[in-house]
């Protein structure tokens, strides 16, 4: 059988359940969990000079794709502020110009029944099914994340939650249907368990803010969360996509990580929402800074529209609340080994604080 | 926290002095309104002095390094006017234009001018969204956040805006003399009429026999499709309106680092090359020399020059 | 008796420093090379030296490596600590000046600003991807002019009217130099307009935002450079103090840290290493897109260390590499 190929954006863990949520199309999903330096230097070529690294590294899929005959692809229509609003339309025109025919759909505020599934025309049941599929392993993939930052930070043997992640992440994408999928997630405490760990350590607690790109990609990051933990330090990748979603659909207009309760949060700071993830780093931050984190780290492309425009907003929010904010900006020439360097420097100056304090 | 936030509340309506402006961003996108709006309400305004290398350099050293040249200017400005006003008037741009959304940079002025200078004088704000509230609207919000009278906003929001409307167009009109080039010149407002940054361009297209104009602001309407940035997307509907038999050619002065201009300069590229008007684009920064830019003129102006005189031989 | 010597290595792109400090944290030899062809061998001739010249009164009782070929040396030499440049720099320059605030380092390629309030790091920033702050820069202008680094030095320092030079990067700034030149400036004023371009690049590329409070130590290669000193003095009205051992202030760190690490018996694998043939090796790990690149370290022979991969699989794995590679 022949069946069309779906190009999706890379979203880290979560093109697996991307990927799952396009079967009802009958399309075989064409991702990858992570970018390869081939795909990134292919975007960095077909791109304007001074856009952003989230747009380098989204074109470069899709020529990737196009190039292994990929037929459609799928990007996310955005009404914000930023450059995001024009990625769709700008990487049409550069595969058009390259000779590709790939066609990218719009997802997005455009009507109850957006092109993408006008176009394939799935039965409502199969819709529905894929749709609860695909958000239950969503939500799964929230639960993996959050037990590899807590569990990797205490690890005794360096790699043991990464290799129990990976495996974890294969079964998951084995798991085809909703009862097989809930009785993974059963399994996960158990997986995580089996690490030995050092339980009398306190590690130390970072927040990762900002652009959801970077913080997504471990290609882009420099394997951020793996660095981190490796030296100890219990992180939180505040771009957990279940909760993402929540926000959108405005299911969780009430939560704790609700939209008007990060507006409230950020309301002494930030009185707009200035376009991305900003308002959401600012609120964070602020957060962090309450519940008595240890530090910050915000992440964003360099040049980055709104994250950049709301840094001095965060260097007035680490003074007044004493907590140490790292602003870290990637692009394609970031190297790994100056990376490494610098999250150690923080995780010492993060210790320094607490030896001082005398915690 | 608490008091912080309640006494910042109680400054913005106590009734200030003198009010600064900084001679950057919102005073290139509304020329002489905001000047003239505080000043006919009876404040004493100061504008910051015209951008100069002491303005740029300085600029490179208290602002975030990965700012556009124009936020990074802005900064300098706002530094500059510590120690001489009471209050310095960072508005809130959301969108100058109808059906158009602002730079989202311009969104965060108000907030990072408190950030970062909070020790220096007090910020006042008003959002100016066009997109939904009429510019008369914005004006009458600040007005009262200043406490003046009804009758005295009414009466200086009327002269500001004939004071903007003046100041747009009265830049002259273009001598045409018979077989010279006329090129228009592209960019953001802050951009082209910073004298600093555009002067010498201006200078130089004069130099060369060139008949440079300014891309016009004044104009409220433009179509918001693809570009939804309000500024660009004048210069965009400009673009696609442009008569090859009367335009020779096209110059951008983008800045360092614009995040607008790197999505939109490849949308002029593709209007201006199906109209064969040559384009080309500058991009401005901190450390500009001179040097640079008369060189890459010289090139682009002997170019077209010879184009056209192969054209005339051909004829 | 011999004395208990504690040994810091820095590795960086450009030199291979290394200090000996004793216990109290005197400085009981200090070398600073530049990195010839392998990290590896410099560091082998760097130790050999010091063995010569110490001989066999001090004893290495713990071994700290620092700077970008840190892990690399460490698996080489046994390192008991294995820490980051910034923060060795840092604990040498506030051990030397513990009344310090700002610290700049200034290097070949790196350039970072460390900010220390009462004796505690609080704040760094290292430059991201432009070397037009760092030593390098006037490198390549040098060359162009044809002049020696120290003849720069001092003649800058001569300098009455700077002369302004413009440049975000180093092509830049040589097109403007050359400007500049052509329409007759001193080379004196020009050398030392150079200066000021590159502490202006320094200070808006890595310091911008970050509150510079005297004390301020300038320290690193570039460190020993006259004008430099001076155009830090003229743009930021504050003098720099330049601290003793200036040129190997991450070594120096590193061997204090060391000292004060408490380690009860060393992983030092011996002076016996210089003589041995140690070399690396890599090959392309082929069991998934990232293509990552495993270095192997071989001594005499035999594989000691295996690095590199995202996924750390390798990590610690050291039997023989063609069977593993055939399993996995």
């Amino acid at each position: 059988m022949n069946m069309p190929q779906l190009a999706i954006e890379p979203w880290g863990n979560y093109s697996l359940a991307l990927a799952a949520s396009v079967e009802c199309l009958h399309v075989r999903p064409w991702t990858h969990t992570c970018t390869t330096p081939e795909i990134l230097k292919l975007g960095v070529e077909a791109s304007p000079e001074f856009s952003c690294l989230s747009f380098k590294v989204t074109t470069g899929h899709f020529i990737k794709a196009a190039m292994e005959g990929v037929e459609y692809g799928v990007m996310v229509n955005s009404q914000g502020t930023c450059r995001l609003r024009y990625y769709r339309m700008l990487q049409q025109k550069l595969l058009k110009e390259r000779g590709f025919n790939l066609f990218i759909f719009g997802l997005g505020y455009d009507g109850i029944k957006p092109p993408l599934i006008r176009h394939f025309d799935p039965t409502m049941n199969d819709f529905l099914r894929c749709c609860f599929r695909a958000r239950l392993k969503v939500l799964t993939i929230d639960e993996l994340e959050t037990a590899a930052w807590t569990r990797r930070a205490v690890e005794q043997r360096p790699g043991d939650t990464t290799r129990v992640m990976n495996t974890a992440l294969r079964d998951l994408d084995q798991a085809r249907t909703v009862p097989e999928i809930a009785a993974f997630r059963k399994t996960i405490p158990a997986r995580f368990n089996q690490i030995p760990v050092h339980a009398d350590r306190r590690p130390l607690k970072v927040a990762l803010l900002g652009e959801a790109t970077i913080l997504r990609n471990s290609f882009l990051n420099q394997n951020i969360e793996e660095v981190l933990g490796g030296l100890g330090v219990e992180v939180r990748n505040f771009f957990l996509l279940g909760e993402e979603m929540r926000n959108i659909f405005n299911i969780g207009l009430w939560s704790k990580n609700g939209r008007s309760a990060l507006r409230r949060l950020a309301k002494p700071y930030l009185g707009t929402p200035v376009g991305g993830h900003a308002l959401t780093s600012v609120a964070h931050t602020v957060r962090c800074a309450q519940e008595g984190w240890d530090g910050v780290i915000h992440v964003s492309p360099a040049g980055c529209m709104p994250e950049i425009s709301v840094r001095p907003v965060l260097r007035k929010i680490s003074q007044d609340m004493d907590i140490p904010v790292y602003e870290c900006s990637f692009d394609e020439h970031t190297s790994q080994v100056g990376m490494i360097t610098r999250l150690e420097a923080f995780v010492d100056v993060l210790t320094g604080r607490r030896r001082k304090k005398g915690l | 926290m608490f008091g912080k936030g309640k006494s910042a509340a109680k400054q913005e309506v106590r009734k200030f002095r003198t009010v600064g402006i900084p001679r950057a961003l919102v005073y290139y996108l509304y020329p002489a309104l905001w000047e003239t709006f505080l000043r006919e309400l009876g404040l004493t305004v100061v504008v910051s002095s015209p951008t100069s290398r002491k303005t740029v350099e300085h600029a490179g050293l208290i602002s975030e390094t990965e700012h556009c040249l124009p936020v990074k200017l802005s900064d300098a400005h706002l530094a500059e006017l510590s120690g001489k006003v009471d209050a310095v008037f960072v508005p809130r741009i959301l969108s100058t234009l109808r059906g158009h959304i602002a730079c989202p940079k311009l969104g965060a002025l108000p907030d990072c001018a408190r950030a970062q200078f909070s020790d220096d004088f007090n910020v006042i704000s008003v959002e100016i969204n066009e997109a939904r509230i009429p510019l008369e609207a914005s004006m009458a919000e600040l007005g009262k956040r200043l406490c003046a009278k009804v009758t005295d906003i009414q009466r200086a929001a009327e002269r500001a805006l004939s004071a903007m409307r003046t100041a747009q167009t009265e830049s002259k009109p273009l001598i045409r003399p018979a077989g010279a080039l006329y090129f228009l010149v592209i960019g953001h407002p802050y951009n082209l009429h910073d004298a600093f940054l555009s002067g010498p361009v201006f200078q130089k297209l004069e130099t060369l026999g060139v008949c440079a104009e300014p891309v016009s602001f004044s104009c409220r309407e433009a179509v918001p499709e693809p570009v939804k940035w309000d500024t660009c997307s004048i210069i965009y509907d400009r673009l696609r309106r442009l008569d090859p038999q009367e335009w020779h050619g096209v110059i951008h002065l983008s800045s360092f680092n614009c995040g607008c201009d790197s999505i939109v300069s490849t949308l002029y590229h593709d209007v201006l090359r199906e109209k064969k008007i040559p384009l080309m684009t500058l991009v401005l920064d901190e450390h500009a020399g001179q040097a640079g830019v008369d060189t890459r003129l010289e090139a682009f102006v002997d170019s077209i020059k010879e184009q056209h005189e192969h054209a005339a031989t051909r004829h | 008796m011999k004395t208990a010597g504690y040994l810091g290595l820095d590795v960086g792109s450009i030199s291979t420093n290394l200090v000996i400090v004793d216990a109290a944290g005197t400085v009981l030899h200090e070398t600073y090379r530049r990195v010839g062809g392998s990290p590896i061998a410099s560091v082998q001739s760097a130790l050999l030296d010091a063995q010569a010249v110490l001989g066999e009164s001090v004893q290495i009782a713990g071994v700290c490596t620092t700077g970008s070929g840190r892990n690399l040396i460490g698996a080489v030499v046994g390192a008991d600590v294995v820490k980051n440049e910034i923060s060795a720099h840092a604990h040498a320059a506030i051990h030397l000046h513990p009344e310090v605030q700002t610290i700049f380092e200034i290097g070949g390629q790196d350039s970072k600003v460390t900010l220390v309030r009462d004796g505690v790091v609080v704040d760094f920033a290292m430059n991201l991807v432009c070397a037009a702050g760092t030593g390098s820069f006037l490198d390549s202008q040098a060359i162009r002019l044809g002049i020696t680094i120290p003849d720069l030095s001092e003649r800058a320092a001569q300098s009455t009217a700077p002369t302004s030079i413009a440049g975000r990067c180093t092509v830049f700034a040589e097109s403007d130099m050359i400007h500049k030149q052509q329409t007759g400036h001193r080379q004196e004023d020009i050398l030392m307009g150079l200066c000021h371009a590159m502490v202006r690049n320094f200070l808006s590329n890595v310091c911008a935002g970050k509150e510079i409070l005297a004390p301020v130590v300038l320290q690193g290669g570039v460190s020993a450079n006259l004008g430099i000193r001076r155009a830090f003095s003229e743009i930021l009205k504050i003098d720099p103090i330049i601290p003793k051992h200036n040129m190997v202030m991450g070594a120096y760190g590193a061997a204090l840290i060391a000292s004060k690490a408490g380690i009860r018996q060393t992983i030092f694998r011996g002076y016996d290493l210089c003589l041995r043939a140690i070399f690396t090796q890599s090959f392309g790990c082929t069991d998934c897109p990232n293509l990552c690149e495993i270095v192997e370290i071989v001594d005499a022979g035999r594989l000691i260390s295996r690095s590199g991969g995202r996924c750390r699989k390798w990590e610690g794995d050291t039997t023989p590499s063609k069977e593993k590679i055939e399993s996995k």
